[in-house]
């Protein structure tokens, strides 16, 4: 340890005009702040910004000054000598220069820094809002970021032999290896894991760049070159260590089971045909959320390279299931592909469209995915999956990133975009503008348009898409509009509580009374329908799976499918829990199922289960947590 | 019996494909004065630096004091006082930083040493390192090896720079008094008339190769010059072995390199010289006649 601080003292002595250096930087801000027309921008102000950007830059400046040469000169003079022929141990030399170069980093950080913090005064947050603790560990973390790896570069650039070229290729190996591990978490959008994985090892490898040097002393010692070897032995051999403990971890992530799933679940049952996907929060992972295609029919069980459930849908004629899958990041937002995987054969492998997409872009697909459309910073394009060609592509009047469309096929050729503003946080009137795109004729026409005073507009359509159902928040009113022209058909009564379009038109909603949960359902603006329900803790709509029949969920009772139009229960089955249709990507239009199929649920013990209406069977297709 | 202060054992240094040294061993007793010498690259500076385990052999070892230089080298720093062919010593400090930071890390320090050497040679101890003439250097780098009351002193070609007054200095009463107190002095140097007097054995590296390893009384009295009016074939045939034969007027002159007066007379008698002069040879004509470009490995 003596000998630690020995080297230490020797190395602030002999730089001790780095100080000096730095009491000449902090005076700049004030003599900037004196600056004609400085005053506008306020001085405190001037003193506080340029003061920690100048102890920013000059500490971080600093890093990778004293990182190349602190070792690396001596090195390449051949006075590292100095050191060895003294009883000076190898990791006392290069921890007492890192401490030595760490400590000049942050005095001269502080030397800077505080000055203008304390010139700025109260003015400090009006720059700066991260506390000034943090910032200082923040600077920390990074200067010996920079200050390790400048240490490694120069150790292998300074050694002037071919082995550097071997080092770039380890570092292309690294840089596609880490890709590939982070690549099947960015797919499942695992993004606050990826970044865990993606900070533990960097942080993993500066830690060893932060040690190797000693290694690299102790067996190269004054050797350029056998310095440079060791140095590279020892940090490839602990990536290689570091990136195989990634490996193992991330494909024990990515190999969570339906049994592994322990709570937050979301599933969703295809239209028509056997299929659902189920995905859910998984124990010890983080915000990886697999999702899980499953048959109904035969019980078979195979991962969706696909994110969770929101970035996944079935088709409307439940032959295929298409996903956004994020392939990285461009210009700080994630981007990726839209790939899809058929339904109708059992063999078929998920395929990419090759359509690019990202996070805020708007996707529909047509009933059969032979069609997509996709609305991206104001361009709206018709693609043909079949052939992998643009069929249209047109800008928006309207465009920009406060924008939010709704929209769906209308004919394999025209997509109606429903157009208004992304949530605000007042209300106000807000405009949906109605959109025809005939990707046939080239033409973009405005077909009508709607105004309400909202915060924001929910929508739902009808399965013909011919109207739609709109959700005005806060205020819960909501009214049926024609959904070409924007006209409204009605205005829904207050007393019907959250309204559900039907595919007829009409509107049901389930409002609670003194004596208990009313459904009721609204034709044309009246009610024309009460049915009062079973009692129950809540009551959740689900979807209508026949025309004028919906599946409820009565929670802490039963699940019934209710006919709207008479007021019967028709069916009843105990401990089911069945999710809400969901809307697929940005299409408003809430697909019915097919009445011939089974009904997918969770059971009490949370486990997947098949229900037959017709005859009341109940199968287990999915047992939860083992 | 103590072990040897240096021991080398089939000492190897290899640069890629060029060997700069080859299985060298020797031997150094301790309390000996030694002398390595050679030639330019012939693998001095490599060899000194495995021995000090600065530098790691491609084969065979160094031990110092019967340790391994290169595993226990931090140890054996500070028995050891060094004077690095190559001032490396960092040229921002002044020479007193230097005497305080290596006061600090040796576990003996005689600053007096320092401050004696200092003030003999004019040397201000306020002075930047790096301002130093290269003999300053050499000044500052022996006081601080003595300084530190070495076992072994290593002397890296430690005249580079010096006036006469300093080599002489350092020669006959560092060094001088060094051996009679026993210390152990490993010099190389190409200063070989001063050293003539001083070491006690001697070896000669050439081409990476240890071609002579011996006591410098033995080496002496076994190297001799004859010169002689006769055909050069005369000494051939003798058990007289030439290291060197050269035309020498209109006769020969001949370094023999196993002379003894007994083999010399047999020579004579049957070569019927009428005339033959013996003469000693210096140090340098024996590093010349044996390390020497002309006469090849």
């Amino acid at each position: 340890m003596s000998s630690i601080l020995v080297i230490a003292r020797r190395e602030l002595r002999e730089r001790s005009f780095i100080f000096f250096t730095a009491i000449g930087v902090a005076i700049l801000p004030y003599l900037i702040a004196l600056l004609p027309g400085a005053s506008s921008f306020g001085r405190r102000e001037i003193v506080g910004a340029i003061g920690l950007i100048g102890g920013c830059a000059f500490a971080l400046g600093l890093a990778i000054v004293l990182g190349s040469s602190i070792v690396g000169r001596e090195l390449s003079d051949g006075r590292l000598s100095f050191y060895f022929s003294k009883p000076i141990a190898p990791a006392s030399i290069w921890f007492g220069k890192l401490t030595a170069a760490l400590f000049t980093i942050l005095v001269t950080f502080a030397i800077i820094a505080v000055p203008a913090y304390l010139g700025a005064g109260g003015h400090w947050r009006a720059v700066w809002t991260m506390d000034p603790a943090l910032m200082s560990a923040l600077l920390f973390g990074i200067a010996l970021l920079l200050f390790v790896v400048s240490h490694a570069v120069t150790t292998m650039v300074r050694s002037r032999t071919p082995l550097v070229l071997l080092d770039f290729a380890c570092l292309a190996v690294f840089a596609g290896a880490v890709w590939m591990l982070v690549r099947p978490l960015l797919a499942g959008f695992a993004l606050k894991l990826a970044t865990g994985v993606v900070s533990a090892i960097v942080v993993s490898i500066v830690l060893v760049l932060t040690v190797a040097p000693s290694w690299q002393l102790s067996r190269g010692r004054t050797d350029r070159r056998r310095n440079h070897i060791e140095l590279s032995r020892v940090l490839w051999i602990s990536v290689a260590v570091i990136l195989l403990l990634a490996a193992g971890y991330i494909g024990w992530v990515v190999s969570a089971s339906p049994a592994d799933l322990i709570s937050d679940f979301q599933f969703d049952q295809a239209p028509a045909g056997p299929w659902f996907m189920m995905t859910g929060e998984v124990k010890g992972r983080a915000d990886y959320h697999p999702l899980f295609l499953i048959n109904s029919a035969n019980g078979s069980i195979e991962r969706a390279e696909a994110p969770f459930l929101w970035y996944a849908s079935f088709t409307r004629d439940g032959k295929a299931m298409y996903w956004f899958r994020p392939e990285g990041f461009r210009r700080n937002a994630i981007r990726g592909e839209l790939w899809y995987r058929r339904l109708d054969d059992a063999n078929a492998k998920p395929v990419s469209t090759l359509i690019p997409i990202g996070a805020r872009t708007h996707i529909a697909v047509s009933d059969d995915l032979h069609r997509v459309v996709t609305l991206d910073n104001g361009i709206l394009t018709i693609h043909d999956v079949t052939r992998g060609a643009i069929a249209g592509s047109v800008r928006m009047p309207e465009s920009g990133s406060s924008l939010y469309a709704s929209m769906y096929f209308v004919t394999p050729d025209v997509v109606r975009v429903l157009e208004r503003s992304y949530p605000s946080r007042e209300e106000r009137p807000t405009t949906m503008r109605i959109y025809e795109f005939d990707a046939a004729h080239r033409s973009l026409v405005k077909t009508g348009e709607a105004t309400f005073v909202t915060k924001g507009i929910h929508l739902q359509a009808t399965e013909d898409g011919s109207k739609l159902l709109v959700g005005l928040y806060p205020s819960r009113k909501s009214a049926v509009v024609d959904a070409h022209t924007g006209a409204t058909l009605y205005e829904v009564p207050e007393v019907v509580g959250w309204p559900h379009l039907l595919g007829d038109g009409s509107v049901v909603g389930f409002a609670r009374e003194a004596d208990g949960t009313h459904c009721r359902l609204v034709a044309n603006g009246a009610v024309v329908r009460d049915i009062k329900l079973p009692d129950a803790k809540s009551t959740y709509y689900a979807r209508e799976v026949e025309p004028g029949k919906v599946l409820v969920r009565l929670e802490g009772s039963k699940t019934i499918i209710l006919n709207v139009r008479t007021g019967v229960i028709e069916k009843s089955v105990d401990h089911l829990l069945v999710m809400q249709s969901f809307g697929a990507m940005s299409d408003p239009r809430l697909a019915k199922l097919d009445p011939n199929q089974p009904i997918i649920g969770q059971d009490a013990t949370r486990a997947f289960v098949r229900w037959n209406p017709a005859t009341g069977e109940k199968t287990t297709l999915v047992k939860i947590g083992g | 019996m103590s072990p040897n202060a240096i021991s080398l054992d089939g000492l190897t240094v290899r640069y890629g494909k060029r060997t700069a040294v080859e299985g060298v061993s020797l031997g150094v007793a301790q309390g000996a004065v030694y002398a390595l010498l050679g030639r330019n690259g012939a693998g001095k500076s490599s060899l000194v630096r495995c021995m000090l385990g600065q530098q790691k052999p491609s084969a065979g070892s160094a031990t110092l004091f019967g340790d391994d230089a290169w595993s226990r080298r931090t140890a054996l720093m500070d028995r050891i006082g060094i004077v690095a062919e190559e001032a490396d010593a960092p040229p921002e400090m002044t020479v007193k930083d230097i005497a305080e930071f290596s006061a600090r890390v040796y576990s003996r320090w005689n600053q007096q040493t320092v401050d004696d050497r200092l003030k003999r040679f004019g040397i201000p101890s306020s002075t930047k390192y790096g301002t130093l003439s290269k003999g300053q250097k050499k000044q500052v780098a022996v006081a601080f090896a003595l300084a530190m009351s070495p076992e072994l002193l290593v002397l890296d070609d430690p005249t580079l720079g010096l006036d006469v007054v300093a080599r002489k200095s350092l020669y006959e009463e560092v060094i001088g008094e060094l051996a009679d107190r026993g210390i152990t002095v490993f010099i190389t140097t190409h200063d070989l008339g001063a050293v003539e007097t001083i070491v006690d054995r001697v070896g000669i590296l050439k081409n990476g190769q240890l071609v002579l390893d011996e006591e410098m009384e033995t080496l002496k009295s076994r190297f001799r010059r004859i010169r002689f009016t006769s055909q050069t074939a005369a000494l051939s045939g003798g058990t007289l072995v030439a290291a060197s034969v050269r035309q020498w007027g209109s006769g020969t002159e001949a370094v023999v390199m196993n002379y003894d007066d007994v083999a010399f007379e047999r020579f004579r008698s049957e070569a019927n010289l009428t005339s033959a002069d013996v003469a000693p040879l210096s140090l340098e004509e024996i590093f010349l006649a044996v390390a020497g470009e002309n006469l090849g490995a």
